[in-house]
């Protein structure tokens, strides 16, 4: 120890830093700074790789579908370009690509895509329970709304090891297996009396002991995955990619806070090592697995979402019943199944069909829409008690938080699917527009077709919701630090 | 070392009964004292009876709703009216996968897999409407479930409660006197294990006992009453086997610690990286090494594929080829002249076709499902949850291979019941043009679609690896502890 200074506050300053530097001297005598920076580099480079692997093939996915489409359409008009040469008879309606009725349901339906957001692979969130792209047709909505990826639902279930996993569900471990006998280890070893004896409170040795493994903690962590999201060729830099990696960096900084506040408030409890160890993990078991496993059951029991294998027969029952308002279901049948001799055009026997067809999508729509809204006003409501519900876990707060910035989180795929629905009203209109007018389609209506761009939302929008946050995460970790504060002034120095 | 030295080396007796009795005794009584113990398994037994009353109701809800939809689809088919059989068969029906009778105990993949799958014309579908879809994120912290309780929290409990069951005895000294009064250190060890396992079983099997009950009381339509009381007993052995295993680990990392704390943090290290870490870890890898196709990719294929197929297409060259031959199995020249529906063959044709391509197509999908699985569960070697969650699953009837066999089951309903719209029309139909439809009678000769969960030993088939893993696993652990307790120093 270095002498006493003077003035009382220089004198903390460098009590701190003393005891500070006595830590880095520990750490390097017991070896453990490698293992742990090794570790953290470990995971974090595990992580990302997944992040980068899943954003990879959900790209591949994107392109996939776009190039599917691109080629359908592509037949439709080579065949378009051959029946105005003559040299294409379409055998019947269907094969027809003027017709307004079976272009705007098959062949050129559009696939609305969500586009990754620059900091996707960050956190995979809810984006392998969501397509990255819904499949619009003018057929009724149910027919796209709900379609799923193809996925092994065991992989669903297991959850991915993605950055935002490590550092919600690990690092919370992390933090408390490195800290938790900062003080308590040198009572048992009896080392604490004599450092007592010594003019240096007890409180700023708790406190350089855990600002310095905070240090390790975090200088390693945003440094790896600065360093790693960039050389793996995350687009982080792209668009407001820096300004959400700062707001990711300032959440999970404050994470990192609150983690080390609960440790400083358990030491100052007073009690052994191995108690200390126990009371973390338990606090650990309570924030991250009950609390949200409760609050999962409570917002379920709350607002369930009423039976879907209901919702299936009632959309049936809708349709058929517009169906035979409309006497469509002949016609649809004799649409498919029967040749129509009209040798380019629209025949009147097609026209017939074709628009009892979209008058019983239009008499349908209000319907299944009316029927599909009960669920979801149900999962709105348990999304909106969920936002309130997540200041009671950081955990949950965090996690919440990190997929909004990546980009995944329900939030976003709610507001994808509620601009789908636009879009496929739009695109209802044009070619049920066209097929009630008997208009067939040409090239250049093909290049008229509606076209979906997902508006996100501005950067600014997305940091107001996310203060609340911070704020959550900052004020427990304030009270903690005051609670800890106070309850380490009374630590108890004699070993037991 | 010489086989004289070997013999002359005094081998430790097997323990006398009348010792490890007294020990496990005392352990056992010491247990029960613990204010740890008290308040941990206070919550664990509050926690399962709250998930075991919990998952009760949401099952038998959720079986409620499914057969009552299965009843309407059904009812729906009847009411077709009447109309072309083809038609008929393009309406189809829903098929809606029944609860199992042991989902409340673990649900397994349920929240994630669609359930419900439409059974058309032409087409085998994807199920559709994952009930994971219909909640919010917080879901993906996990189930309140009795086998999250049991594969999670009683490890933990073990672990707290055991953690310093010898560097206890060695920092309070006690160690010192036990074994100077000739306790051998295998005594002590199996002595405690009892103990631990008489403590376990009383908090485990009642609700094991209660859920065996609560099974009595299952619908039987679609299961064999007996044949689930089975899966529930295998499940436990798995849990037995498990947990044991996990006490073992706990009471040998305990001896070979240095400390109470060392093996405190040991302990937890390994709880960790078996429950949270290797799961997702290892989902990671098994994707990497069998990538799961996109729906894109999938779909495109099978339509590339379908492509040799003729549908409806009648200037198709395969629907001339079989034109051709049926006109020359019938020995006619004109389609107008077979004593049979022409339309109506070729449909049927063009079905089977169809089932071959479906079945490679879902058949390689469904074998990366199964490999994903495997490279999952091979971790349990190490990490014994990897090997338990399939088994509990597989029990529960509530893992991919069961999922996928409903889907055969439904995909073979749906091609009964194309056959039996096409072999009418082949029959009824005349070949002259002119339209044909079928009344109901023709739709109730189709029975109601009927699925029985497989029976456990067709399930043992595919899951005795994983016991085996487990085993091998825990026999592993036993051997450590054994070992670590020879080597036991008092100090």
């Amino acid at each position: 120890m270095s002498m006493p200074a003077p003035t009382d506050r220089p004198v903390a300053v460098s009590l701190f830093r003393d005891a500070f530097a006595l830590e880095r001297r520990l750490f390097r005598a017991e070896r453990l700074m490698p293992v742990i920076v090794a570790m953290l580099f470990c995971a974090i480079a595990y992580a990302i790789a997944n992040g980068v692997a899943w954003q990879d093939r959900q790209n591949t996915l994107l392109a996939s579908a776009q190039l599917e489409e691109r080629a359908r359409l592509d037949e439709q008009l080579g065949k378009l370009a051959d029946m105005q040469e003559g040299r294409y008879t379409p055998p019947s309606a269907f094969q027809n690509p003027r017709s307004p009725l079976w272009v705007g349901l098959r062949h050129a339906a559009t696939y609305a895509a969500l586009p990754p957001s620059p900091l996707a692979v960050s956190a995979i969130g809810q984006s392998d329970l969501n397509p990255p792209y819904v499949l619009v047709s003018a057929d009724t909505r149910e027919s796209f709304a709900l379609n799923d990826e193809i996925e092994n639902p065991g992989n669903l279930l297991a959850g991915r090891f993605d950055l935002s996993f490590f550092i919600v569900f690990l690092l919370p471990l992390v933090i408390v297996s490195l800290s938790y006998n900062v003080l308590s280890s040198e009572r048992e070893q009896g080392t604490l009396a004599m450092v007592a004896s010594n003019p240096v409170r007890i409180a700023v040795l708790m406190w350089a002991k855990l600002g310095y493994r905070a240090g390790l903690v975090l200088l390693p962590l945003v440094a790896f995955t600065l360093l790693l999201l960039l050389s793996m060729g995350a687009p982080v830099l792209q668009a407001d990619g820096p300004l959400r990696l700062l707001v990711w960096l300032l959440v999970v900084l404050a994470y990192v806070g609150f983690w080390f506040a609960v440790t400083a408030a358990v030491t100052s409890l007073g009690k052994g090592s191995a108690q200390n160890a126990l009371i973390l993990v338990s606090t650990w078991i309570v924030l991250v697995l009950v609390v949200p496993t409760l609050g999962s059951v409570a917002v379920e029991l709350a607002y369930p979402v009423p039976s879907r294998a209901e919702m299936i027969n009632t959309l049936r029952e809708v349709k058929n019943d517009s169906a035979r308002e409309a006497d469509a279901n002949a016609a649809r049948y004799a649409i498919e199944h029967e040749s129509a001799d009209n040798g380019g055009a629209v025949s009147e026997k097609d026209y017939k069909t074709a628009s009892q067809r979209v008058m019983m999508v239009k008499l349908a729509s209000d319907r299944i829409a009316a029927t599909m809204a009960v669920h979801e006003r149900q999962i709105a409501s348990q999304r909106d008690t969920t936002a309130w519900l997540r200041f009671l876990s950081p955990a949950v707060l965090l996690q919440d938080t990190l997929n909004e910035i990546a980009g995944t989180s329900d939030r976003r795929y709610a507001d994808f699917a509620r601009q789908v629905d636009d879009f496929h009203r739009s695109w209802q209109g044009y070619f049920n527009d066209r097929v009630l007018a008997n208009r067939p389609l040409d090239a250049a209506d093909y290049a008229q077709f509606p076209r979906f761009a997902y508006q996100p939302e501005s950067a600014g929008v997305l940091i107001g919701r996310i203060l609340p946050t911070l704020l959550g995460l900052l004020l427990p970790m304030l009270v903690l630090v005051v609670v800890a504060s106070r309850g380490v002034a009374r630590y108890p120095v004699d070993a037991r | 070392m010489s086989a004289i030295t070997e013999t002359a080396a005094p081998v430790p007796a097997l323990p006398p009964a009348g010792m490890v009795a007294t020990i496990a005794g005392k352990e056992f009584t010491e247990l029960l004292r613990d204010a740890r113990l008290k308040w941990a398994g206070g919550l664990i037994a509050v926690l399962m009876l709250t998930a075991l009353l919990l998952g009760w109701q949401q099952q038998q809800q959720l079986d409620r709703e499914r057969a009552a939809a299965s009843h309407t689809s059904y009812q729906q088919w009847l009411g077709q009216g009447e109309k072309n059989p083809h038609s008929a068969a393009h309406y189809g029906q829903y098929a809606f996968k029944p609860a199992s009778p042991l989902s409340f105990l673990d649900p397994g993949i349920n929240p994630y897999v669609g359930s419900a799958v439409w059974m058309e014309a032409h087409k085998q579908n994807e199920f559709r409407f994952r009930p994971a879809r219909d909640a919010t994120s917080l879901r993906r912290f996990g189930d309140l479930s009795i086998n999250f309780v049991w594969q999670v929290l009683s490890p933990l409990l073990i672990v707290l409660i055991t953690f310093n069951a010898f560097t206890g005895e060695r920092e309070r000294g006690t160690l010192r006197q036990l074994l100077s009064v000739g306790v051998q250190p295998a005594q002590l060890l199996v002595g405690k294990m009892t103990a631990i396992s008489a403590l376990l079983a009383i908090l485990l099997v009642p609700p094991m006992l209660m859920a065996m009950a609560m099974l009595f009381f299952v619908d039987e339509h679609h299961v064999d009453s007996l044949d689930i009381l089975g899966r529930s007993g295998l499940m436990f052995i798995g849990y037995a086997v498990y947990l044991a295993g996990f006490a073992l680990l706990s009471l040998g990392v305990s001896a070979a610690c240095g400390s109470s704390r060392k093996a405190l943090i040991v302990l937890l290290a390994f709880w960790v990286l078996n429950c949270f870490v290797a799961p997702r870890a290892i989902t990671d890898v098994a994707a990497r090494l069998a990538p799961t196709p996109s729906a894109v990719q999938f779909q495109s294929a099978l339509t590339q594929a379908k492509k040799a197929n003729f549908g409806h297409d009648e200037k198709h060259p395969a629907f001339i080829a079989f034109r051709d031959s049926v006109l020359a199995r019938y020995g006619v020249s004109r389609v107008e002249d077979l004593p049979v529906n022409f339309r109506a063959l070729s449909l049927n044709e063009d079905d089977e076709r169809g089932y071959r391509i479906y079945d490679e197509h879902y058949g390689r999908l469904w074998a990366i499902y199964l490999e994903q699985e495997r490279i999952r569960s091979l971790a349990g070697v190490l990490f014994p949850m990897a090997a338990l969650q399939p088994w509990s699953m597989a029990m529960a009837g509530t893992d991919i291979a069961q999922q996928n066999d409903f889907a055969t089951a439904a995909e073979r309903y749906r091609r009964e019941i194309q056959k039996a719209m096409a072999a009418d029309m082949i029959r009824n139909r005349p070949n002259d043009g002119s339209d044909y439809v079928a009344g109901p009678e023709l739709w109730a000769s189709i029975a109601p679609f009927e699925y029985r969960l497989p029976q456990a030993a067709s399930v043992l088939g595919n899951q005795w690896r994983n016991l085996l893993l487990l085993l091998v696993w825990a026999a592993m652990i036993g051997g450590f502890a054994l070992t670590v307790v020879r080597r036991l120093r008092p100090t």
